[in-house]
This record gives C-alpha cells, sequence and structure tokens, in this order.
C-alpha cells in the first residue's frame, strides 16, 4: 500500500469532521473520493497534508508513520496537493508558477528537466509560458496547478475538484490527462463532486458521508450501484436524467 | 442563562469599565497619578475613531493626531487670546477638525494601504510645519497658560472633577463607536474591510462610510487635543508629533482593534506601562522595553487584549462557533413586493454592441443580445470566452470601451457598482465574495443595505430606532430559510463548505430584492443531487418574478432551466437561441459542447 489511513479521526478545533476514517492506496491506481458538500473530503486530504489536526489514527505513506508530521516534510515525502480552486500565483508567469513546485529541491538541472516534461505533458502551457497565471482560463489554469503539483516528481498526488468551473470538454481533457498521469506510472487520489466524470478514470472508490465511509468498491461498481446513481450521480437515468427532471420541475413551477 | 449571559456583555463591559472609572480617583489620589488617568483617558477619547476607521473599516488612516492638533491649538488660541469657555473652544475645535476631514476625506480616503498612511502622515506633518510657522499658533515656543478646563464657566479645576469628567467623554465616544459598529454603517465598514467589490454589490457607498468615519474620528481625535492641551496648560509642536500618533495607534492595536472597547482599554494600558517605565528610572531602557511588551503581547493576543477577554468571555458563556451546518427544506419566502414591477414584455436588460479590450486582448468583442424581463436567460461559453468579463462590464466593476447596457431602459454602462445595486441588479461571484469577518447572518443582512435609510448622525447618537434593524435581521434570517441554510445564522462563513457558502452568497443576493440575479457559475462544486436542489431555487426565485442571467457549464442545469441561451466564444457571440436551437448548433458542439451532450438533445 501507499498511502494508508487507519480509523482516522480528525477536524477544527474541537468539532470533528472525520470518525475513524480508513482508506488505502496502492501504487499506479486512482481512487476516487465522492461526497456531497460538507461530507469531509476536503478536510480527508488536508488531514493527509498534515493542514488538519488528527485527533486519533495514524497515517502511512509507504509503510512508514506521517501522522502529525509538519507539511514540508510529508510534502518531501512525496506527496504533492492540488488544492481546491487552484490557487495559483497570479501575478506570477506560468514557468514561474511551475518553478514553485520544485521549491524544495535545490537541483536545478533537475527543476530544469522536471520543467520539460511538463511541458512535453501540456504543449499550450510552454507557449505561454511567459504569460501571468490570473491571465490564463480555468481550464489551462488546472494544468498549471496539477503541473506545478507534480514539479516535485511526487508518488502520491492529491487532487481537489480539478473539475471545479470548467468547460464540459475541458473537463474531459484534464480528466484524460490525469488517467494519463496514471498510465504514466503515478498514484492519484481525486475529490470530485462531478461524481460520473471521476470515477469513469478512477479504478477505486470510496463514498464519504457525514465524515464516515459510506461506500467503497470497484469504480465500475459504484458507477453501476443503485445508492450511489441516487445520490451522487443523479438518480434513476444516470447523469442526464438531471436535465429532463428540472425541466419538469420547471413546467410545474413556472408553467412553462 | 447562557443567551442571557451573551446578551448582556455590553452592559457588564460598561459596568466594569465604570466602575473602574469611578474607583480609581480613591485609589490614587494624588495629582501625578491623577494625570495619568487624564492623559490615558484624553488618548482614549480619539482611540474610538482609530477603532472605526483601522479597525472596521481596515483603512490605513494613522494621522489621528493632525486632528488632535487642530483642536489642541483652537483651544489655546480661542481660551488664551479670545477667553472663550474651554468647553466651548472644545466644540469649535471639533467643529473644525471634522470640517478639515470632511473637505479633505474624499480625495484622500480613495487612497488605499499604504499609500493612504502616507498621505494621512504628510497631513499631520503639514499641519506640525504649520503651527510652527504661523504667526498665531506661537511658532515653536507655543502657546502658554492656558486656563484650567471649564464648563459654562463650571471650572474643573479639582483634577478629580477633571479626570472624571474626561472619563465621561469616553464613555460618550465609546457609546457613540458602539452605536455605530452595531448599525447597519457598522456592517457596511466590516464589509468594506472584506471586500469592497462585495460591499459595492450590495450598494454600499464605501467612500461616503470611509468619509463619515473620517469625519467622526476627527471629531473625537480633536476632542482629545483639547482636553490634553488644558491638562498641559500649554501647547507647543512637539505635543502632538509623530510620537503621539503612533503610541495613538499602538495603543488601540494592543486593546484590540476590532472592539471600540479596545481601543479606550489599549490607551490606559499604554500610558500606564509608560508611566511605570519611567517609574524604573531607565530612560535608556524604556523605549526597548515598551516596544517588546507590544510586540510580547500582539504575539500572545493578536486580537488584543480586548479580543481575547471577549473571546474569554464568550466560551465561559457558553457561546461558540457552529461547527456543522445541515441543510434544510428549502423555505417560503416573501420579499416584499418592489416599488416597480419588472415590464414581462419587454427587455429588462439589454447588451448592445458592448467591447472591452485588456491591451491586445479583446476579452469582449462586439456582444450584443437582450434578456426578457422574467425569463431565465443562461450565457455559455469555453473557458476564457469573456463571460465573467461581459458580467462584470454589466455591474460596473470595469468600464466597458463601446457600446451600452440598458436596464429597463435606462442606461447603465457608465455606473458604479453600487449604483447598478440600487437599481435592483444583484450578483453572485464565481469566486466566492463573501464577507469572512461576519456571521453568515450579517452577510445576508449586508445585502439589505440599500434598505437602510438612517443616518449616520441619528445611528451615532442612538436616535435611530431599532424597528429597521429588526425588519433587516427578519429578511435576513427568510432569505436564509429560502435558500435551505435555516440554522446557519450565527456560523462563520469561511467555516462552510464550498456549496453552502455559495448559497450564503445567493441569500445575500436575494436580500437585495433585485429584479435582475447575475449568477457566475453558481453550479461549480456542487455535487449531483445538490445541482438539482439549486435549480430548483433558481426556478422558486423566478417564480418571484426575479429574471436570471446565470453563466454555468453544468449543461444539464442550463439546458434543463433556460428560456433562451447566449453563447460566447473568444470575446464574441457565437450563437444565439432556444436551448434546442443551440445544443444543435455545430460551431456551439465543436467549441464547447462536445459530442456526448449534444447527443443528449436528441
Amino acid at each position: 500500500m501507499l498511502l494508508e489511513l487507519d480509523r482516522i479521526s480528525a477536524g477544527y478545533g474541537r468539532s470533528p469532521v472525520l470518525h475513524e476514517v480508513s482508506l488505502a492506496l496502492r501504487a499506479g491506481e486512482i481512487v476516487a473520493l465522492i461526497g456531497a458538500n460538507g461530507a469531509g473530503k476536503s478536510t480527508l486530504l488536508n488531514t493527509v497534508m498534515g493542514l488538519v489536526t488528527t485527533t486519533s489514527g495514524d497515517i502511512r505513506f509507504d509503510g512508514k508513520p506521517i501522522t502529525r508530521q509538519p507539511t514540508p516534510s510529508i510534502v518531501r515525502a512525496g506527496i504533492a496537493q492540488v488544492p481546491e480552486r487552484r490557487q495559483l500565483f497570479g501575478s506570477m508567469s506560468i514557468e514561474e508558477n511551475l518553478r514553485m513546485g520544485a521549491y524544495t529541491s535545490h537541483d536545478r538541472r533537475a527543476t530544469t528537466a522536471a520543467l520539460e516534461e511538463q511541458f512535453v505533458r501540456f504543449p499550450i502551457l510552454r507557449q505561454r509560458r511567459r504569460q501571468l497565471a490570473r491571465t490564463l482560463s480555468g481550464g489551462e489554469q488546472q494544468m498549471v496547478a496539477i503541473a506545478r503539483a507534480t514539479m516535485s516528481r511526487p508518488r502520491l498526488l492529491l487532487l481537489d475538484e480539478p473539475s471545479l468551473g470548467l468547460a464540459p470538454i475541458i473537463v474531459a481533457q484534464i480528466m484524460q490527462q490525469i488517467a494519463a498521469l496514471r498510465n504514466a506510472g503515478g498514484t492519484v487520489l481525486i475529490v470530485e463532486q462531478n461524481a460520473h466524470a471521476a470515477l469513469a478514470i478512477a479504478d477505486r472508490g470510496y463514498v464519504l458521508e457525514n465524515g464516515r465511509i459510506a461506500l467503497q468498491g470497484e469504480a465500475g461498481d459504484l458507477l453501476a450501484s443503485p445508492a450511489v446513481q441516487e445520490a451522487y450521480l443523479g438518480g434513476q437515468g444516470g447523469h442526464y436524467a438531471i436535465e429532463g427532471r428540472i425541466r419538469s420541475k420547471k413546467l410545474a413551477i413556472l408553467g412553462r | 442563562m447562557t443567551g442571557f449571559l451573551l446578551r448582556r456583555k455590553p452592559a457588564i463591559a460598561a459596568g466594569l469599565f465604570a466602575v473602574a472609572v469611578l474607583v480609581y480617583p480613591f485609589a490614587f489620589a494624588d495629582s501625578y497619578h491623577l494625570g495619568i488617568g487624564i492623559s490615558a483617558g484624553a488618548m482614549a477619547v480619539s482611540t474610538v475613531g482609530v477603532v472605526l476607521l483601522l479597525g472596521l473599516a481596515h483603512q490605513l488612516a494613522i494621522g489621528q493626531a493632525a486632528f488632535s492638533m487642530v483642536g489642541g491649538y483652537a483651544n489655546a488660541i480661542l481660551c488664551v487670546r479670545y477667553g472663550w469657555d474651554p468647553f466651548v473652544a472644545m466644540l469649535a475645535g471639533a467643529v473644525m477638525a471634522m470640517a478639515l476631514a470632511y473637505v479633505i476625506g474624499a480625495p484622500i480616503l480613495k487612497l488605499r494601504g499604504f499609500v493612504l498612511a502616507m498621505a494621512t502622515l504628510a497631513l499631520h506633518l503639514m499641519l506640525i510645519v504649520v503651527a510652527v510657522e504661523l504667526p498665531f499658533t506661537g511658532g515653536p515656543m507655543g502657546v502658554t497658560g492656558i486656563p484650567k478646563f471649564s464648563v459654562f464657566g463650571f471650572s474643573l479645576a479639582n483634577d478629580r472633577m477633571f479626570f472624571w469628567f474626561v472619563w465621561l467623554l469616553v464613555f460618550v465616544a465609546v457609546w457613540i463607536g458602539l452605536n455605530i459598529d452595531r448599525s447597519s454603517i457598522g456592517r457596511a465598514l466590516r464589509a468594506i474591510a472584506a471586500s469592497e467589490q462585495a460591499a459595492g454589490s450590495v450598494g454600499v457607498d464605501s467612500t461616503r462610510h470611509k468619509v463619515q468615519m473620517f469625519v467622526i474620528g476627527g471629531g473625537m481625535a480633536s476632542v482629545s487635543g483639547s482636553l490634553l492641551v488644558h491638562y498641559l496648560r500649554a501647547t507647543d509642536p512637539t505635543v502632538f508629533g509623530f510620537g503621539y500618533s503612533i503610541n495613538l495607534i499602538t495603543g488601540t492595536i494592543i486593546g484590540g482593534l476590532t472592539s471600540v472597547w479596545g481601543g479606550a482599554l489599549g490607551a490606559a494600558i499604554i500610558i500606564g506601562l509608560r508611566e511605570l517605565l519611567r517609574d524604573l528610572e531607565l530612560p535608556l531602557w524604556e523605549s526597548v522595553i515598551m516596544g517588546a511588551l507590544t510586540v510580547l503581547v500582539l504575539i500572545v493576543f493578536p486580537r488584543g487584549i480586548a479580543g481575547f477577554f471577549s473571546r474569554a468571555y464568550d466560551r465561559l458563556a457558553g457561546g461558540g462557533t457552529v461547527s456543522r451546518v445541515v441543510v434544510t427544506e428549502l423555505g417560503a419566502i416573501s420579499l416584499p413586493p418592489l416599488t416597480e414591477p419588472p415590464p414581462s414584455d419587454r427587455p429588462i436588460l439589454q447588451v448592445s454592441s458592448v467591447s472591452r479590450a485588456f491591451g491586445s486582448l479583446r476579452a469582449v468583442s462586439n456582444v450584443s443580445f437582450d434578456v426578457q424581463a422574467g425569463s431565465i436567460t443562461a450565457l455559455i461559453g469555453p473557458n476564457g470566452a469573456g463571460k465573467t468579463t461581459l458580467f462584470n462590464l454589466i455591474g460596473g466593476y470595469l468600464p466597458l470601451d463601446e457600446g451600452k447596457v440598458l436596464f429597463a431602459g435606462q442606461e447603465i454602462q457608465a455606473l458604479p457598482p453600487r449604483d447598478v445595486a440600487l437599481n435592483g441588479i444583484a450578483h453572485t461571484f464565481q469566486n466566492l465574495q463573501l464577507f469572512d469577518n461576519m456571521t453568515v447572518l450579517e452577510n445576508v443582512m449586508c445585502g439589505q443595505h440599500r434598505f437602510t435609510t438612517q443616518g449616520v448622525w441619528p445611528i451615532a447618537l442612538g436616535f435611530a430606532g431599532a424597528r429597521q434593524e429588526q425588519e433587516v435581521r427578519r429578511v435576513a434570517q427568510e432569505a436564509l430559510g429560502f435558500v435551505g441554510l435555516q440554522g446557519a445564522e450565527q456560523a462563520d462563513p469561511a467555516a462552510l463548505p464550498f456549496g453552502h457558502q455559495r448559497l450564503v452568497e445567493l441569500a445575500r443576493a436575494l436580500a437585495l430584492r433585485p429584479r435582475l440575479l447575475l449568477m457566475d457559475e453558481p453550479a461549480s462544486g456542487l455535487n449531483d443531487s445538490e445541482t438539482e436542489r439549486l435549480s430548483e431555487l433558481i426556478l422558486r426565485i423566478a417564480a418571484l418574478g426575479i429574471t436570471v442571467l446565470i453563466v454555468e457549464h453544468d449543461m444539464r442545469l442550463v439546458m434543463g432551466l433556460a428560456d433562451h441561451v447566449v453563447v460566447m466564444d473568444h470575446g464574441e457571440m457565437m450563437s444565439e437561441g432556444s436551448t434546442d436551437l443551440v445544443r444543435r448548433d455545430p460551431k456551439v458542439i465543436a467549441a464547447y459542447l462536445g459530442q456526448e451532450i449534444s447527443a443528449r438533445a436528441a
């Protein structure tokens, strides 16, 4: 197991958010974490990164305990996070943003090589390397965020809502790029509201409800599970059935 | 019990304060200690102004001593040269300082951050030079022979009486400060501190409120200066030097910038501490120890000493933050009807040949479309197509290069955000702009700013009735219930999950009772069931007669809700029409939708 959470409870101040959560990732797989707003998904990622206080339980990375370690040493151990809403350095260029991703490395040649790797993966970023991050479109910003996080060649990548605010076509592209990361040997834990898109590229998934793991399994099984469909995939009829239901509600409420 | 103790907090603070003020002259009856108390009180009067402008509104106006100087010199000259009654001279000095603050307020408070700090210090420096150079200010020697304080001939020559008088004025200043802090203007000031853009979106006139606080703070600083010169019996340009400004700001920060009481407490602490150190007779070390203690206090109590005690009290009294918020059923709402009902046969919003470039990038280029009154209109297009820019142009956040925007037939393209809001256009932002220094309920109460008609003077002097605030609170609670956040009133918005924060912002926008609601990606960060719930909410908003213009990437929501869809790409209009028309448009499929979504149209 590359990452193991063993009965983790964690939260802010005196209010616990996660209750005895156990979760594991094997090297080379994509695991999706889905659940409603407030279920504790982002808190779980922040707990792994050491940004939230763990009250009980153990976190192991590659067999070694990392519970309650300071964030920089967790990053050095090989875990990188792409935070919710990207959080780029807006007034820095793309290249500067990417170089910040290798901030902990003092090997300049390795940094340049890592930069080159990102430009091969995301050719559009090479074209725009001098452009300020805040002038990029949402999809490009998400690419920069992922590229920045992978600059340090992490062994595990934590993605928080990569599809947030992206156009449908761009969501598909970003998800393909995440799948490509896994195919190149990377390991990814992805938190998504867009459960449909995340489970489509994931190997396995967990469903978090009120800070507890409610369901887990192969991604295909979860996609097919009536309980998951009902709660997270648009209910009966699947992802696109929502549109029809909205239309009938509109007829009922607005009469048109 | 808990509620009782929490409600009584201001009364308990005032009681402790009154007891301390009454007892002090008996405990320290000698003139030296009374003198310390008088200087502390004089400074405490002006800290209230610092709290209002720096603490609540986060405006780095730090040259308050300039106004103390106006008051001090006005008193010195009027009393010594013209034999005025000191109390009348004090009021005259306050009026002069307030007039000065009013005249220079608007231009100077347009500045922000360190530039504002520099400008206010420059004003102070200018007055020092004026005091040195002018013939009637006594030059570097200043004015001497200032009489002891008296009120209409009733002498306060007794130090104990003067001490009580000074602290009575502190009480009055704090009371004025508390009246403002708890009012709609207090909320507006906090809103300005958190996000001036969002404050504008709910109709807050930030320059006006900043100038009001500058004027009130200037008056208080002037009174403070008057009291000080009557105590010292003399004044010269060094009395109100930079050291005075720095002590004032430091004292306020130590006491607690976010609370009106904090300033008064801080003034007492800093003056007391300085005298204590003087007693040690280590002139060399005085400043060093003072600085070190200040830093220490700020590290241990980042919200100041008053902030620390206030929180500790809340915790002991059983108050605290709301940790988990459960979304409730969508509630009913009865927003009072707007004065003019929207005409349903005409467009409520007309965007006409609007263009805006950033350098060589044409972000919005010759875009024209109409939004029919009562409709749900969607604006879609790839990331970077210019949708958010267009929203910002409509909302007045950005000036447009060319074109017109008409709202209910009136041109609004030249209006600032606040006036756009006052016309009845509300906004929710793509990157949430909640006021993170207020509770959820207060955030929503800010949405009704345009209905709060009470002026600053009635509020400051306690004449403003409570009824309007009660109505604002009731509507805010109703708006929270409408979006399904009943029970979240006292929560800290930053502690809520992203999706719930969106609902708070929506409630705040609805509290404005808008005729047109602009929503920028409301479904981003929501899962499927939450998205479905949001769409029901939007339908219920439309059913209230509010026109909705929405930017969104979730095509299920757009195609399910919209009466009319406008498609943008690369800053230009690409397509426009009904949902069925747009989703079959090959250009739209290629640039935006992709094949899968289009295929669902069949």
